[in-house]
């Protein structure tokens, strides 16, 4: 009986033990300000940065711009409504951001495919996050690249 | 055509595996909801806590193979559940990376097997491995990112930058897998030890071998991949 009620309360606590130490490490993360239930909103103001287009055909194109709200994406915006160039992009409600689907320099369409894709770097970091969401800071350069898989 | 009809239990219930895994991973691909307000800070990185995908369904058809198949079906049945989706979803580069992660998570489901772990007391040692699975599949599949040169400098900062940015996707299979396992895997073994399940399948030592080799030949194509 006693045996019985002793292998029932270490099976027991084997369950419990791991549940608690996660609940107890968010809750620390929490505390600690690790863990937050929204994200800091960033105001950077004017903020003037070079961009970078690299079509991987030997066409670059490249820029220096002054805007407001600066995020990858308003930059990449900007040289839209220069008229440079045209962007197609997708909206991923699963990842709350924006991927380039193509952009359309000097006549010729360069479009995310099985086995190439838009990616942008901002001081030569990949961005993992959509361009809309990636705030800048003063003189950061921007590079976008039609990378291969 | 005389071992399809001596295994013609083994063969329908992993292609009932393969069917379930591949209609749910197809539905679902394009409906996951967007990741909740919850957001990390590490490394001076702030993402979103968990990431949503499909994961789970795959792993715990992998850990079923395992457990209740055995032997070939092992690493068959998620690996074709990977093959069809995968030509309708698309993929990439990394795709051996995630299969041979999907076959190791298989091969943990046989291991538990083996040692005849698939008892009701014996669950925190199941859900310990099951875990420790998908932190496998997790480390594995990053790595493969990593070395790929996608965006990551070959470099420490580069595989630590690489990890942090997948802290969101592991969360999330750590959480999502964990309750598809007490959800799935436990009601399985409850029914096993009342003898209410379906018949040990007879496994010969060669099959065996295969199975223990298969996960290591596919982690080699998966890094011979990168090469080519």
């Amino acid at each position: 009986m006693f045996t019985k009620n002793r292998s029932m309360i270490l099976f027991s606590l084997k369950i419990l033990i791991p549940i608690m130490v996660v609940i107890c490490l968010f809750l620390y993360g929490i505390n600690a300000g690790v863990i937050t239930f929204e994200k800091e909103k960033i105001v950077s103001g004017r903020i003037t940065a070079t961009i970078k287009i690299d079509f991987s055909d030997g066409n670059l194109y490249s820029d220096i711009f002054t805007t407001d709200n600066s995020t990858v994406y308003d930059f990449l915006l900007e040289v839209e409504k220069k008229g440079e160039i045209s962007i197609e992009t997708t909206y991923w409600e699963s990842f709350d951001g924006y991927t380039v689907d193509s952009i359309s320099y000097n006549g010729k369409k360069y479009e995310s495919d099985m086995s190439s894709y838009w990616a942008f770097y901002v001081n030569g970091q990949l961005g993992m996050e959509g361009a809309d969401k990636v705030y800048l800071n003063e003189n950061d350069i921007i590079e976008w690249k039609l990378e291969k898989f | 055509m005389r071992y399809v009809l001596e295994n013609k239990n083994r063969i329908m219930f992993a292609i009932s595996l393969i069917a379930i895994g591949s209609i749910i991973r197809i539905l679902l691909h394009n409906n996951l909801p967007a990741h909740p307000s919850i957001f990390i800070t590490l490394n001076g990185i702030t993402q979103p806590m968990f990431m949503f995908d499909l994961f789970f369904v795959v792993a715990i058809i992998s850990l079923l193979s395992g457990i209740l198949l055995g032997g070939y079906y092992t690493f068959i049945v998620p690996i074709t559940v990977m093959i069809i989706t995968d030509l309708v979803i698309g993929n990439t580069w990394i795709l051996l990376f995630t299969w041979s992660g999907f076959a190791i998570i298989g091969f943990l489901g046989y291991f538990l097997k083996t040692k005849n772990n698939l008892k009701m007391t014996y669950i925190p040692r199941i859900f310990g491995i099951g875990i420790v699975g998908i932190l496998i599949y997790d480390i594995w599949t990053n790595f493969g990112t990593f070395l790929g040169g996608w965006g990551y400098t070959l470099s420490w900062e580069g595989l630590i930058l690489c990890y942090t940015n997948a802290l969101p996707f592991m969360f999330w299979h750590l959480l999502s897998t964990t309750i598809a396992m007490a959800v799935v895997i436990v009601p399985i073994i409850y029914l096993k030890e009342q003898k209410i399940t379906l018949p040990e399948f007879k496994i010969d030592p060669l099959e065996r071998k295969i199975t223990l080799a298969a996960p290591a030949i596919l982690m080699v194509f998966a890094l011979i991949s990168l090469l080519v």
